[in-house]
């Protein structure tokens, strides 16, 4: 068995704790953890696997119903090729493999019921600076919580779902959008942004660094320490951009230079080393309307989800009517 | 104050009247106001020396219905700030050496020797102006230091426990992060633990008495602050 990268039980983040300097953490890219949540009939923010360049092999020991969004995958059940980003029953004993195919950097894996973890102030996602959450490891056990009893074909005995795609399609040319930072704090020229930069090796969950044009702070001194969002463009002495991520410090004293939109983060939280990137300007309302829609699509797959599973007679498997008494079931990580 | 939209889903307050003690004390009020009528869809709140991150959830609410609402409480805003508490914790620090490595260097920045530095910095107690990155007790240095610069490349790796200085200010972090501010010594003591409730033994309005104790002496001083 081959387990390669890394893993980790996340939801889409820690909020509120944020005056105490936590910073927000969680998913790295949102759409897809959420994706998957819907496609189990879960509540979007539920707990899910995220696999970080991987290759990964889980034992369920109980019936689960299970679906991967994200990165370009190849995944077996079993032993049979399954369509990717869709929901798939597994049975107790059977095998699930995600394998890494070409393009992306994360999947996330979600079960119906989502993965039960501990939490620190209302939130599952793991914080490596305060030292809550680990990764899961080779051997470890995942319970979950779920009403899925199984689901049989009434000619194949195999159940096949085929929802519509939300999953964003994979452009030739990755385009970030970026709106403007305040004037205070910021840089000389950050038009120099659009000028193209590739993502370093040195990149992780606080920052997405950058190699490409140097930018150079405006004169008059350093900013003083101050919030920064998660997507700002911080601009370090060296003049080399970091894309600040969920993992970030929430104050910093650097020059930003631009915030990346909330859409264009997640796919950031897509982007492996090496990954060239097209840095363009955009109008804060149009940002704000991407998202919305992006959110839209995901909203539409949830209550498809929903209507699917209650025609099939599956309707106490969706998560607003699961009560506290379920059954603890687990897949374990092997 | 300035309110300015930083990215499409957090506003900027920058207090730019006063002196830093009043421009502190006009975010701190202002937060505060905020606490007692919060404003729909606003997720988060961070508050640092002159400025309050307002964040929000831009799939409910925007920039311009936040800037009206922020403006709404900054008007029945008290502008005391919070209470000073009294509390004054005591912080073990060794100074220099492999502990405090840019200590030498912050002190040339300011033009002076590492002792006077050591002295200006555990001549009274600093008052913790809020809560930074990672629980950070973030302080200001007495008088009007001279401002020591941050590093050129931030370290990737500050071990927990360590003081640094940026600008005016001073900071121990509790936990091993990167970081970019000069490192002058390091604390043995244990700042804040996930496992315990608070998670860390100050809050903004404490007072934080550094005392330099020797290298020799690192583990007669470690275990919780203030515990």
């Amino acid at each position: 068995m081959v387990v390669a990268g890394r893993a980790s039980l996340q939801d889409l983040g820690r909020h509120g704790a944020e005056q105490l300097g936590l910073s927000v953490n969680g998913a790295a890219d949102q759409l897809s953890a959420m994706e998957a949540n819907a496609l189990v009939g879960n509540g979007l923010d539920a707990v899910v696997l995220e696999l970080l360049v991987f290759d990964v092999e889980l034992l369920a020991t109980s019936v689960a119903l299970v679906a991967v969004a994200g990165a370009e995958h190849q995944l077996t059940v079993g032993g049979r090729d399954v369509l990717p980003h869709q929901p798939v029953v597994v049975l107790p004993g059977e095998r699930v493999r995600v394998h890494l195919l070409g393009r992306g950097a994360r999947c996330y894996l979600a079960v119906n019921g989502g993965f039960a973890a501990p939490r620190l102030l209302g939130s599952a996602a793991p914080d490596p600076i305060v030292g809550f959450g680990d990764l899961v490891g080779v051997g470890d056990r995942l319970p979950f919580r779920s009403r899925f009893g199984g689901l049989s074909h009434p000619f194949s005995g195999i159940p096949l779902f085929r929802f519509p795609r939300t999953a964003r399609r994979w452009p030739a040319e990755w385009v970030v959008e970026m709106t403007a930072a305040p004037v205070a704090g910021g840089v000389a020229d950050p038009d120099v942004l659009c000028s193209g930069y590739v993502v370093d090796t040195m990149s992780d969950h606080v920052g997405l660094r950058l190699g490409g044009a140097a930018l150079l702070p405006r004169p008059g001194g350093e900013p003083v320490s101050r919030g920064v969002p998660v997507g700002a463009v911080e601009v370090p002495p060296s003049g080399q951009p970091i894309v600040l991520l969920r993992g970030r410090l929430v104050t910093a004293g650097y020059p930003v230079a631009a915030v990346v939109t909330t859409s264009s983060l997640a796919l950031l939280g897509q982007a492996r080393p090496g990954q060239r990137l097209t840095f363009r300007w955009q109008e804060r309302g149009a940002a704000v309307l991407r998202w919305r829609r992006d959110l839209a699509q995901i909203a539409d797959l949830a209550d498809a989800v929903a209507r699917c599973f209650t025609a099939v007679g599956l309707g106490e498997v969706l998560v607003d009517r699961m009560a506290e008494a379920d059954p603890v079931r687990g897949v374990s990580f092997s | 104050m300035t309110v300015e939209p930083f990215g499409d889903a957090a506003v900027l307050v920058h207090a730019s009247a006063g002196d830093p003690d009043g421009r502190w004390i006009a975010v701190e009020s202002l937060r505060d106001a905020l606490s007692a009528r919060p404003v729909a869809a606003v997720r988060d709140l961070v508050v640092s020396f002159e400025h309050l991150l307002v964040q929000f959830d831009p799939a409910r609410t925007d920039a311009g219905t936040v800037i009206a609402a922020l403006a709404d409480r900054a008007a029945g805003a008290g502008g005391g700030g919070p209470a000073p508490s009294g509390q004054v914790l005591r912080v073990p620090v060794v100074f220099g050496g492999r502990h405090g490595p840019d200590l030498v260097e912050a002190a040339d920045h300011v033009g002076t020797s590492p002792e006077v530095l050591v002295a200006a910095v555990t001549a009274q107690p600093l008052l913790v102006r809020f809560l930074g990155a990672g629980i950070e007790p973030m302080c200001t240095r007495p008088g009007s230091p001279p401002p020591v610069p941050r590093r050129r490349v931030p370290r990737s790796r500050v071990e927990a426990g360590s003081v640094g200085l940026a600008a005016a200010n001073l900071t121990i972090y509790p936990f091993t992060s990167p970081g970019g501010w000069q490192l002058i010594g390091r604390t043995p003591a244990t700042l804040c633990d996930v496992a315990r409730e608070p998670l860390a033994p100050y809050r903004a309005g404490d007072l934080l008495q550094l005392v330099p104790v020797d290298e020799s002496a690192w583990d007669q001083h470690t275990g919780p602050l203030g515990g």
